[in-house]
């Protein structure tokens, strides 16, 4: 496998071996930010396959500054969330899963996963877009504080604090409706 | 995050959160967001066009810088002026012309002249065909131009010097500048003439001869060995009415002088009253 900053530049040339790549090493991690932002995952889907489209159009007036290309991929991603709910501003963050899209065979289990995921994806939809950013890819993801920055593009002292502020929001909102001590029980683990 | 410091209720969140679902697309979904994407894949970039032909920029690349020197050997016809002071000298002009490539090739040829008798200077200016490729190579060079060749020193009579291309006859007219003996000196051609040549005899500095001769290389000076010597000056004396070259006062008022020729009293004797019998007084002779 090629280092990443050669697929880069194949991949400005139009090289689509290394497109390929970049998508393949990318493509779960945008869909997973985006699955927790919108209201399913036929929308996180579609939205997944927009970002890459993104990528394909501007990869040629891509400019390394030495930031993960992951985080450009995560703005593209942030910038289409936005547009997406300025376009659906009637759609209820709480509306449920149309499917759920995991190895879990057991019907339990996955309903317990889909009731927990429908918890904390409402909790995360009530804050604001660079703290549900920030907590999906800094403790779900488990980013480091540098490309957590990188796709805010904020410093890392920022992120440091907006970490704290972040983590209170969302205890504040799993605690609103009263469903943080369930959640922080943990549902599936009952 | 071991650099920072959470308080319980935010390390309980943490570690909920990183246990969280993960939702994932499947493999076949995967594929169709892929081959979608890569139905968006520009064709390859068109390469920035650069300002000039390529083959204008090899050829550029090829010219810059290149300075092709080239030793330049012209056969010069000098050709007298228009007063005739200087004959046809056939001389060989050894030159070295600079070539700087350009989009008009040309090259500036400057030389000197090199053979003697006399010391002349020669520029000419030189085209280089253009056909010819241009490549550190020695190129065609077509040479035109016009030579001047200062005839030195002032004569005073005429200078005549002819050479064959094989050197073997020469003809000088000129003053003659010193006499030693048997040899003579024209413009300082050394001129050896036969000892009993009756030449010598008549000859005088500042009469105008015409030598025809052969060339010799004596330790490096030229000696021209006299075959034919003829005194120009005496045959362009004016003629006297007598047909002779010389005047005698013979007494008679009948007789004048020439007006070249010193009247030795005569125009004393027979001017005036024009008494033609001796007994004139008249003292009006300027040539006493």
């Amino acid at each position: 496998m090629q280092p990443e900053s050669a697929l880069i530049a194949a991949a400005r040339q139009g090289d689509r071996d290394a497109i390929s790549e970049l998508y393949e090493a990318h493509v779960q991690a945008i869909f997973r930010y985006i699955a927790y932002r919108v209201e399913s995952d036929v929308v996180a889907e579609d939205l997944t396959s927009e970002v890459f489209l993104r990528m394909v159009r501007n990869i040629a007036t891509y400019q390394d500054t030495g930031a993960p290309f992951a985080a450009w991929l995560y703005r593209i991603a942030a910038n289409l969330l936005t547009d997406h709910y300025r376009k659906n501003r009637h759609t209820s963050p709480d509306a449920l899963p149309e499917d759920l899209v995991t190895d879990e065979t057991d019907p339990f289990g996955r309903a317990a996963q889909a009731a927990e995921r429908d918890i904390l994806r409402g909790a995360l939809q009530t804050l604001s877009p660079d703290f549900q950013t920030l907590l999906i890819l800094r403790f779900m993801e488990g980013l480091p504080i540098a490309e957590v920055a990188a796709a805010l593009a904020k410093s890392e002292g920022a992120v440091r604090v907006m970490q704290h502020r972040a983590l209170k929001a969302l205890a504040g909102a799993l605690g609103a409706d009263g469903k943080v001590r369930s959640y922080l029980r943990g549902v599936t683990n009952g | 995050m071991a650099d920072t410091q959470w308080n319980d209720d935010e390390l309980r969140l943490i570690e909920r959160l990183g246990r969280a679902p993960q939702p994932a697309l499947n493999p076949a979904q995967v594929e169709v967001i892929k081959m979608s994407m890569l139905q968006n894949v520009p064709t390859a970039p068109v390469p920035t066009p650069t300002p000039f032909a390529p083959w204008l920029v090899a050829l550029g690349g090829g010219l810059v810088g290149v300075i092709v020197t080239i030793i330049v050997v012209v056969v010069v016809i000098i050709q007298p002026g228009s007063n005739g002071q200087v004959p046809p000298i056939e001389q060989t002009l050894t030159a070295v012309a600079t070539y700087l490539p350009s989009a008009t090739p040309t090259a500036t040829v400057t030389g000197t002249l090199t053979s003697t008798p006399l010391p002349a200077t020669a520029t000419a200016s030189a085209t280089l065909d253009p056909s010819v490729t241009v490549s550190p190579v020695t190129p065609t060079l077509v040479v035109t131009g016009t030579t001047t060749a200062p005839a030195s020193p002032t004569a005073q009579g005429t200078v005549t010097v002819t050479s064959t291309p094989a050197g073997d006859v020469i003809i000088i007219e000129g003053p003659v500048t010193n006499i030693n003996i048997n040899i003579i000196t024209i413009y300082n051609f050394t001129i050896v003439v036969a000892p009993d040549d009756p030449i010598l005899t008549t000859i005088n500095i500042g009469d105008i001869i015409r030598v025809e001769g052969a060339l010799d290389d004596d330790d490096g000076q030229i000696v021209i060995i006299a075959i034919t010597i003829i005194n120009i000056t005496i045959i362009n004396l004016p003629p006297d009415q007598g047909g002779s070259g010389n005047w005698t006062d013979d007494g008679s008022c009948a007789n004048p002088p020439p007006s070249w020729a010193p009247a030795h009293g005569w125009r004393r004797r027979c001017g005036g009253g024009g008494n033609d019998n001796g007994g004139g007084n008249d003292d009006d002779d300027d040539d006493d």
